[in-house]
């Protein structure tokens, strides 16, 4: 456009993004809010973090709390929140449930930052790869987590920082940056790796902010995480570890231990094979494959393939963009196929951690760089449109018109999924502070309190009971 | 000179925007569905959200345990006969007790869980709700029921009033 700098003509598009993503992410905060906090993984985390008298005695105290997991962050940030809920007079619910939907929220910002949108093809792209990042179920599984933090978000979002670092021209702080989102990522939990196997990737592709310093700085710091955790005698857990998956059925840590403990390297390349095709095809889900069991019984549920069908579909067009756009050699590819090489690298490695088992929460790093690639190869396909003929081009708009709407059904599915989460969990304190098993409540007098006041919290929270909501969402919605 | 069926050079932005849009189409009625129901929630209409205005025995019915607790912590009487919305037990709406609520829904634990907390199964309820059980075809609650009766109690389903009539 004459008379204006470029600056403005790509700041329509980007604003547009922005609000479109914000429209669909506020309510989708709404809903994570929604969720009370959760009795399984987050009380005792709680109740851990406000039991010693010091921040520097819990750090010291929780690197001795497993002999499998090293996070002392964990703990911290738990006691941290207890101390914001106190000092500003909230709920701990909200204090607690507020940074779940606050990481989410920084989660779709870094996404629309690396995805730099700035002309109109770019907004047509983003319409098909936001309901990808939104509706893969790895996103939902993290939405889930039931920490007191959500650790897997918080990866999440260090990861993609790293990201959308590594896309800048160098700066001097980048490396202690880098280095700081991965000590962090570590500290809460082991998937923090993730953060130094993006900015390895980043290194790899040849990507301008990742630089040698950023890289050795970042490997000094996971050198020294495996130091830390081998001198604390901290294994990682091993086959038998947790329950998982195996063809159509959900194994228990015992039967698996059984099954495949004397010779595991089947069992090892079938969990790092399907946490791939967990990513790439929506299947399996925490090892099983629906399909198996649908094979079985007969007739598949409708979400089932729903989520098969715009899973290939789209991973067709990640598969197509790397043939048609790689083969000139690292040298010649542009800084939109180096990002496309880290995202497709990113969930290579990120399906290796299933190694021992398969959880959808531990592929969600790999999740969030699907609908990266995604969104890379959709534009890439809209660009070849004015080379094309009318009728391939309408074939091109149909097929992409059917694959964002499907992905914009499974993303709209994750609120319902989170309402049914939020009715569960909630019903989950019936158990808890029991009138007549008054032998199982604390005894210390502050845990005690802290229990207390959580439950009379989560009493009078409102939420939505599955009867009140579509009955046909069950069969589309939930696997 | 563009090949026939090729899209000109001067066409090609308006038929990306076109292209753009259709693509498009699916998240924006997304976003105009989660707006207008954005919109209704702050209006007070909120679809998909438990009413306000639960009953107990509406609790009872769809096995929501913690609004169940939560509204006899506050003092609602656990064995008192209130409405019950239509589709959430039976077709149509009934005034019925929580129990009988429960035992309409064939939900063992919650029949369990009310009568733990205070919902009485004794002379005066027991017939009503083990012929309930029975004709809801609810064999673990009427053997539940059963292990609560005295030994000398002679279940019939005679003279019993059902909350409903359909």
């Amino acid at each position: 456009m004459q008379g204006r700098p470029p600056s403005v003509d790509r700041l329509k598009p980007a604003v547009l993004a922005l609000l479109l993503a914000a429209l669909i992410t506020l309510p989708l905060a709404d809903s994570v809010f929604r969720v009370p906090i959760q009795v399984s993984d987050s009380l005792e985390a709680i109740v851990i973090g406000a039991r010693y008298p010091s921040s520097w005695s819990l750090l010291a105290e929780s690197a001795q709390f497993s002999s499998t997991t090293f996070r002392p962050m964990r703990y911290e940030q738990a006691r941290w929140l207890l101390q914001g809920a106190e000092a500003t007079g909230l709920t701990l619910n909200t204090v607690f449930r507020a940074l779940h939907a606050a990481l989410m929220v920084m989660l779709v910002l870094l996404f629309l930052v690396a995805i730099r949108v700035r002309r109109w093809i770019d907004i047509a792209a983003f319409a098909v790869a936001f309901p990808v990042l939104i509706g893969i179920h790895t996103f939902a599984a993290m939405l889930q987590e039931a920490f007191p933090v959500n650790h897997f978000a918080e990866v999440g979002v260090c990861a993609l920082a790293v990201f959308v670092l590594a896309q800048q021209p160098p700066r001097w702080f980048f490396p202690p940056l880098i280095c700081a989102l991965l000590a962090f990522a570590l500290s809460v939990i082991e998937s923090g790796a993730m953060v130094w196997v993006v900015a390895i990737c980043c290194a790899a592709a040849g990507m301008r902010g990742m630089t040698r310093s950023s890289v050795v700085a970042a490997t000094v710091v996971l050198g020294v995480y495996l130091l830390v955790r081998n001198a604390l005698d901290i294994s990682s857990p091993g086959i038998g570890g947790h329950g998982s998956g195996f063809g159509g059925t959900f194994y228990s840590p015992e039967e698996l231990t059984r099954r495949f403990g004397a010779h595991p390297l089947g069992f090892i390349a079938y969990n790092v094979a399907g946490g791939l095709a967990s990513l790439l095809f929506s299947e399996p889900r925490q090892g099983v494959y629906s399909l198996a069991i649908a094979w079985k019984t007969g007739g598949p549920h409708p979400v089932l393939i729903i989520n098969l069908v715009s899973s290939i579909a789209t991973t067709a067009l990640i598969v197509w963009y790397g043939v048609t756009h790689l083969r000139v050699g690292r040298a010649a590819w542009s800084d939109t196929d180096r990002m496309f090489v880290v995202a497709c690298a990113v969930m290579v490695v990120n399906a290796a951690l299933n190694a021992a088992y398969i959880k959808d929460e531990i592929i969600s790093v790999g999740g969030l760089f699907y609908a990266v690639a995604a969104f890379i190869a959709v534009r890439g396909l809209l660009e070849t449109i004015p080379q094309r003929r009318r009728v391939a081009s309408a074939l091109i708009t149909l097929f992409l018109m059917t694959d964002a709407g499907l992905w914009t059904f499974r993303a709209a599915g994750v609120h319902y999924v989170l309402r049914y989460d939020a009715f569960k969990t909630r019903n989950d304190w019936i158990e808890v502070l029991r009138p007549d098993k008054r032998e199982d409540w604390p005894t210390d007098p502050q845990e005690l309190a802290i229990t207390r006041r959580i439950r009379d919290e989560v009493i009078v929270r409102s939420v939505a009971s599955p009867s009140f909501m579509p009955r046909w969402a069950d069969r589309y919605w939930v696997e | 000179m563009t090949a026939p069926g090729i899209v000109s050079a001067p066409e090609t932005k308006v038929a990306q925007h076109k292209l753009g849009s259709a693509v498009a189409a699916a998240p924006i009625a997304w976003l105009l569905v989660s707006t207008v129901l954005v919109i209704a929630a702050w209006v007070g209409y909120r679809p998909f959200m438990t009413p306000a205005d639960l009953t107990l025995p509406e609790a009872a019915g769809v096995r929501d345990h913690l609004e169940i607790l939560r509204q006899i912590e506050s003092g609602v009487d656990p064995n008192r006969a209130e409405r019950v919305r239509s589709g959430l037990v039976r077709p149509g709406e009934y005034v019925m007790t929580p129990l009988e609520a429960a035992v309409a829904s064939g939900m063992l634990d919650t029949v369990q869980f009310l009568q733990h907390h205070g919902a009485r199964v004794d002379a005066t309820t027991l017939p009503g709700l083990l012929c309930f059980a029975k004709q809801q075809g609810a064999p673990d609650i009427e053997a539940y029921l059963r292990q609560q009766a005295p030994a000398d109690f002679a279940p019939g389903c005679k003279g019993v009033r059902l909350p409903w009539t359909d």
